[in-house]
């Protein structure tokens, strides 16, 4: 097995896919002779042609709804949205129209696409390259949201969204392409999209998380377990469908339990995790449910002070587990 | 230029098709018209939906989002340029005669007016004018303006990259080219000469807001992307039928994609911004009625005699009351259905 940082486990799953079935193609901003601005379609270009990998106009809601049109008449397009800040023009062509196109046909047509953005920070991306989008989508009922955090899983997840028959979002953490390699299976890896998949095992409370912050409440439960505290980290993975058997299971085993999130704190994918545990294991907790997250300011700031400030880091999160440990 | 048979164009039975399909829509819409003074519950209602002496809530009939009055020939005109089950129709709410011309039954539209479980684009989910069939190849689009556009792009799109011999038509009134998402389409299909039409239906219903006004014809626009472009008088069958031929014979020919630009009439009472217009106006209008025209013409070239009209127009108002009695006897969706098709699975 190859070890594979994740932009190029990404690479690979498209590839790989591309391969297998003619009627794949990728499409988007600079993703043709450039090879994407990360390098994610890099060569796919000079392996496939310019039909296949298709430079698009600088304009969200066309590369999405070309998309959707193309998956009507029997291609199975990969749109990139070049940063995941950018996705907002084509809200309502993945919110009112890919997500929906099954329901309001009553099944008679589907759409299958995957949308793939970079997203996150910590990268010094300032307000417009860093944004957490996952909680406008997540809420949306006939989308898929994946956002995988290790490079294996990304190959799987995505050659699985890349066959599925709804539409999914899939979400790259762009500080977690290079961050960390690992061997990633050759070929036919794929990996369902739902399951969650405990990362650490532990007893005394439960983190749920997803993309760069798995790594980071990796790093903080190394910390605590140092200290003589045991920490389960449980790695999401996929949002849309979400894995509440996994969580829930969890929590119970530990009593506690805390999610951490980079997008901001209020109406953040973390409250709707909180909001199930507390109806489904609330006779388990022995502790309140807590959250770490970014604040609630607009976006997230150039600066090196503001940007740390916003950030959850994996200090911010030992001494937030420190603490509910000892409640 | 007459209504005839050319040795080009439709043969007669196919014009008498066409014009029977006409008259069909405009007998649906009238029908359309009076269950909604009869029936409709106004949406603002406190007490929900009127019940019959036995509590059962009266069926809802909704329709207001599609008037297709005045667009008849335009749209049967497409529909005769274009191969239904292998040409792609991206239609808008107003496509009802255009459906029609395809494949769509009367009962097909009355069970959506209905909101039917039996309603074959939608199982009665949709708002009435949300017309679809796979099997048609008549796209089910949504209520907001422009989005299709882009979408019906996309389609073309995988028509020249699979190298199938497609063509795709998509339909807009005169206020969605506003939209971001029909210059996002227009300039996608221009980039790559897709086999695509775009028809705007003009009934020029923008004496209102300033906002809605435009300022450069549609077909400047459809040249500065790169497209064909022609205004044509969408009243007039025969001029509509050859604009169609020429612009269906460029996309097959890898010519590209044509912008084609229907000015019609609103022949509906009620005025855009507001109020009615007067009886004279409307007099004045009606001589302009694209169904009376094409009946005029057909009537002189000897291909439709006035006995066959009457018979015509017999069959069409028979077809759609039972379409109605049909439509309204028919169950509609058990609730918990709501749940269904959410994802392929599930």
């Amino acid at each position: 097995m190859p070890e594979m940082r994740m932009i190029e486990a990404v690479r690979a799953a498209m590839s790989e896919e591309m391969e297998r079935d003619e009627r794949v193609l990728v499409m988007g901003e600079d993703v043709g002779r450039k090879g994407g601005v990360f390098g994610a379609t890099d060569g796919l270009y000079a392996k496939f042609g310019e039909a296949r990998v298709l430079d698009t106009p600088l304009a969200e809601s066309g590369i999405v709804g070309v998309a959707i049109g193309a998956a009507l008449n029997g291609l199975i397009p990969i749109a990139e949205i070049q940063f995941a800040d950018f996705i907002h023009p084509a809200f309502d062509q993945i919110v009112s129209e890919a997500a929906r196109t099954r329901y309001r046909s009553n099944g008679d047509w589907s759409v299958p696409l995957v949308i793939r953005a970079p997203f996150g920070g910590g990268v010094h991306g300032g307000l417009y390259h860093s944004q957490s989008i996952e909680a406008f989508y997540a809420h949306v009922p006939g989308l898929k949201v994946v956002v995988p955090s290790m490079p294996a899983d990304a190959k799987g997840l995505l050659k699985s969204a890349i066959r599925d028959p709804d539409p999914v979002l899939f979400l790259e953490h762009k500080k977690v392409y290079r961050l960390v390699a690992e061997e990633v299976p050759d070929g036919d890896h794929l990996v369902p999209i739902g399951p969650a998949l405990v990362r650490r095992e532990g007893t005394r409370l439960s983190c749920f998380a997803w993309g760069l912050m798995t790594h980071y409440c990796l790093q903080a439960a190394e910390e605590l377990a140092a200290g003589g505290i045991s920490v389960e980290v449980v790695d999401l993975r996929s949002l849309a469908p979400l894995d509440r058997d996994t969580i829930l299971e969890s929590v119970r085993k530990t009593g506690k339990a805390m999610i951490v999130h980079e997008d901001n704190l209020t109406g953040g994918f973390g409250a709707e995790v909180a909001a199930i545990i507390s109806e489904h294991a609330f006779d388990s907790l022995d502790g309140p449910v807590v959250r770490v997250a970014g604040p609630d300011i607009p976006a997230m700031p150039f600066n090196t002070p503001q940007e740390e400030f916003f950030m959850p880091n994996p200090a911010k999160i030992a001494e937030a587990m420190r603490k509910l440990a000892a409640y | 230029m007459t209504a005839r048979a050319h040795d080009d164009g439709p043969p007669e039975h196919r014009l008498l098709a066409l014009y029977h399909t006409m008259v069909m829509a405009r007998a649906i819409e009238r029908r359309l018209w009076v269950l909604e003074h009869l029936e409709q519950i106004p949406p603002h209602q406190p007490l929900g939906p009127p019940r019959d002496s036995a509590g059962v809530a009266k069926a809802r009939v909704g329709m207001d989002s599609f008037v297709c009055t005045g667009l008849e020939a335009v749209q049967v005109a497409a529909a005769a340029a274009l191969r239904p089950g292998r040409d792609w129709i991206v239609p808008c709410p107003t496509d009802l005669a255009l459906c029609l011309a395809v494949g769509l039954s009367p009962l097909d539209v009355m069970l959506a007016v209905f909101g039917r479980a039996s309603d074959p684009a939608s199982g009665g989910r949709q708002s009435p004018g949300a017309f679809g069939s796979r099997a048609a190849r008549v796209v089910m689009t949504s209520a907001t303006a422009g989005r299709h556009v882009v979408q019906a792009a996309g389609i073309a799109y995988a028509s020249k990259l699979l190298g199938h011999d497609e063509v795709t038509l998509v339909c807009t009134d005169e206020r969605s080219i506003q939209s971001g998402d029909w210059h996002e389409g227009i300039n996608f299909a221009g980039a790559h000469s897709l086999p695509l039409i775009f028809l705007i239906e003009d009934r020029a219903r923008t004496d209102g807001p300033v906002a809605q006004h435009s300022y450069g014809s549609p077909v400047d626009r459809a040249e500065g992307y790169g497209l064909a472009g022609e205004s044509i008088d969408g009243s007039d069958f025969d001029t509509a039928l050859a604009a169609f031929g020429r612009a269906t014979e460029r996309a097959r020919s890898q010519g590209g994609g044509t912008v084609i630009h229907a000015l019609a009439v609103d022949l509906t009472s009620k005025v855009a911004g507001g109020g009615l217009r007067p009886p004279e106006e409307l007099e004045a209008l009606a001589r302009q009625d694209p169904i009376d025209r094409t009946r005029r013409r057909l009537l002189e070239a000897g291909v439709l005699h006035a006995a066959d009209d009457e018979q015509i127009q017999r069959d069409c108002a028979t077809v759609v009351a039972a379409a109605v009695e049909e439509a309204r006897a028919a169950p509609s969706p058990d609730g918990p259905r709501a749940l269904d098709n959410v994802f392929s699975r599930g």
